[in-house]
């Protein structure tokens, strides 16, 4: 057995060279009132493991002097944590936030740069990732290592999640990932595990240049039924226009539209552009709740490509039930009834 | 204005089916279309078009069947149309295609906005918007719904993690337009005709765009497909209305639907 196939076997020369320039895996936290988003949690939990399949340490950063979180950091798994501090890091902007991020990773060499995809990472990892002429891999619902190449295995979600593809990057550093929130599971916190916190400061970043009005009070364009994700429909097992009205408020707590069969439409609880079925909109939500709807084909037909399923029927023999991910033998009315009241009580 | 629309032809997802049991992938019916939220960011160039006036220039990266998807947005009331294609461009990976239509843009300059749709439909690509804006030196407002001009800066109306919150942000600029804005107008039929018979779609090869085959070398690899396990039907429970409040709550939570 030569050299060359003994080097080739363990990555290359190439590869070796690669390694030495680029090494840790960085998580970028996010923070909200009391602490660490639990999405930040996880994402360092998965960190951890990665680090010591490759040897490595984890890196947190966190955007303010926000020590606790620094803390909170090193007990699910950091080693070291950044505190980026500077003009212009007070308060989230896409300009200053990319550039001291990037300055920290040029010095830094990671090999592995994780964000949370919530509109934070998703502002800044796509603009980092061209900085640096990087691969990254969105919403990522999972995140492994490919020890032989250390490289980043990303199970990415295709079609909306219909399927998912699972890509790597042999050769480009560092990657970068942005991981669905909730996804993760939850780690253990470690309060005695040992880290060190470190202030960093930047001065002379780029002003932000889209500047942030406040919150819009009035009302979206509702956007189409067809791209709701989640939809109460309404049929005559509801009973009235009680039924209908404690239907809509589920459906706003779900932050999902209202929607009915042919016989809501009928009885008048709907209009025309709420209708479900053939005559009415083909629809493919992630959550569907049928309340009180018996599951005509011409009902099925327009929500075949549901995700999830729930249909609420007093009739145990309804044709809706052996389509349905939990069918629930009860008045639709008294189970809305039930499921706004445990949705209003804080949970 | 000069607006730029970057738009992407895919596959209709309506004409696949993923067969979680045996692990596959079914292509029933091959339709193209543009990906939805590109075809709002259209729309959203077009308004600015109707309200102020405004040269509206659509692109596309893709293989030579995109003219179709260049030629609807041409219907649609787009003036120019410019498609980027060449073999060397097939299996182009997303940092690279970012640099392509870069220097795309930068080619049709000066552009006062650039819009592209904030996600893919097919791939659930998330990047091009911001990977763009960071290669042309352009501020980004990304998931926007509804944009308007303001004197002379563009107000802008955007989802932050599904909230909606208002930003301003002077031209030249890049704006990602979210899958829930308002969608697109129908073309007029003879626009339809005019599209295919007087307009035209100029085709650029990497090569006209400065690019060698070596450049343009995939460098991200698929390591095969995970499918979701198979959706169990027909699970009925009976019970009072509180405790199957909880079962469904309980199913939601399991799901990551609440």
């Amino acid at each position: 057995m030569d050299l060359d196939f003994l080097q080739s076997l363990m990555g290359g020369e190439e590869m070796a060279a690669a390694e030495a320039a680029y090494q840790d895996i960085w998580v970028v936290g996010e923070v909200s009132g009391e602490g660490l988003t639990p999405a930040t949690r996880a994402l360092l939990g998965k960190a951890r493991d990665m680090a010591n399949a490759l040897g490595v340490y984890v890196k947190g950063i966190l955007f303010g002097a926000q020590e606790a979180a620094g803390s909170e950091m090193i007990s699910y798994g950091a080693d070291t944590v950044y505190l980026l501090e500077g003009v212009g890091l007070g308060s989230f902007a896409v300009e200053p936030y990319v550039e001291a991020l990037a300055r920290q990773i040029e010095s830094g060499r990671p090999e592995i740069v994780l964000f949370n995809a919530t509109s934070f990472g998703g502002e800044l990892a796509p603009r980092l990732a061209a900085r640096f002429r990087a691969p990254l891999f969105t919403h990522c619902i999972d995140l492994g290592v490919d020890e032989a190449l250390r490289a980043l295995l990303a199970t990415v979600p295709r079609l909306g999640g219909e399927y998912y593809e699972i890509l790597v990057s042999p050769t480009l550093r560092p990657q970068f990932a942005t991981v669905e929130p909730g996804v993760l599971p939850a780690p253990f916190a470690d309060p005695y595990r040992y880290g060190s916190v470190e202030h960093v400061s930047y001065d002379d970043l780029p002003p932000a240049r889209v500047e942030v009005l406040g919150p819009f009070p009035e009302g979206l364009p509702e956007p189409p039924l067809s791209r709701s994700r989640v939809i109460v429909c309404v049929g005559r097992g509801v009973g009235d226009e009680e039924g209908v009205e404690l239907a809509r408020r589920l459906a706003e707590r779900l932050g999902g539209r209202l929607a009915g069969t042919r016989g809501a439409l009928d009885e008048g609880w709907i209009s025309e552009e709420q209708l479900i079925g053939m005559a009415g909109q083909t629809v493919r939500p992630a959550l569907y709740i049928a309340c009180g709807a018996a599951g005509a084909i011409q009902h099925m037909l327009g929500i075949a490509r549901t995700e999830c399923l729930i249909a609420i029927n007093t009739d145990p023999k309804a044709e809706i039930f052996p389509y349905a991910d939990l069918g629930v033998v009860a008045d639709a009315k008294a189970v809305l009834e039930a499921l706004n009241a445990a949705l209003a009580g804080g949970s | 204005m000069r607006i730029a629309v970057a738009v992407k032809q895919i596959l209709d997802p309506e004409g696949i089916t993923v067969n979680r049991r045996r692990e596959r992938i079914f292509i029933n019916r091959e339709e193209r279309i543009i990906n939805p939220a590109d075809k709002c960011a259209l729309e959203a160039a077009l308004r600015l078009k109707d309200a102020h006036g405004a040269e509206v220039i659509a692109l596309s990266l893709g293989r030579p069947s995109a003219d179709d998807a260049l030629r609807e947005a041409l219907a649609l009331g787009a003036d120019q149309a410019v498609l980027i294609s060449d073999k060397a461009l097939a299996g182009i990976d997303a940092p690279t295609a970012a640099v392509v239509l870069a220097r795309a843009i930068e080619r049709l300059a000066p552009c006062d906005l650039v819009l592209v749709g904030q996600t893919a439909a097919d791939t659930g690509g998330d990047q091009t918007a911001g990977r763009l804006a960071e290669l042309l030196g352009l501020p980004q407002v990304l998931h926007a719904v509804t944009l308007s001009l303001d004197g002379e800066r563009l107000k802008v109306v955007r989802l932050w993690d599904g909230r909606p919150i208002m930003v301003a942000v002077a031209p030249p600029a890049l704006i990602a337009v979210s899958p829930l804005a308002p969608p697109a107008r129908y073309p007029h039929g003879a626009r339809i005709l005019n599209a295919y018979r007087q307009m035209g779609v100029s085709v650029w090869t990497a090569g006209d765009l400065g690019f060698t085959a070596e450049e343009l070398r995939p460098n991200i690899e698929s390591r095969g497909q995970v499918f979701p396990p198979e959706r169990e039907l027909g699970n009925v429970i009976e019970g009072a209305p509180e405790q199957m409040a909880g079962e469904i709550l309980a199913l939601l939570r399991q799901r990551r639907l609440i």
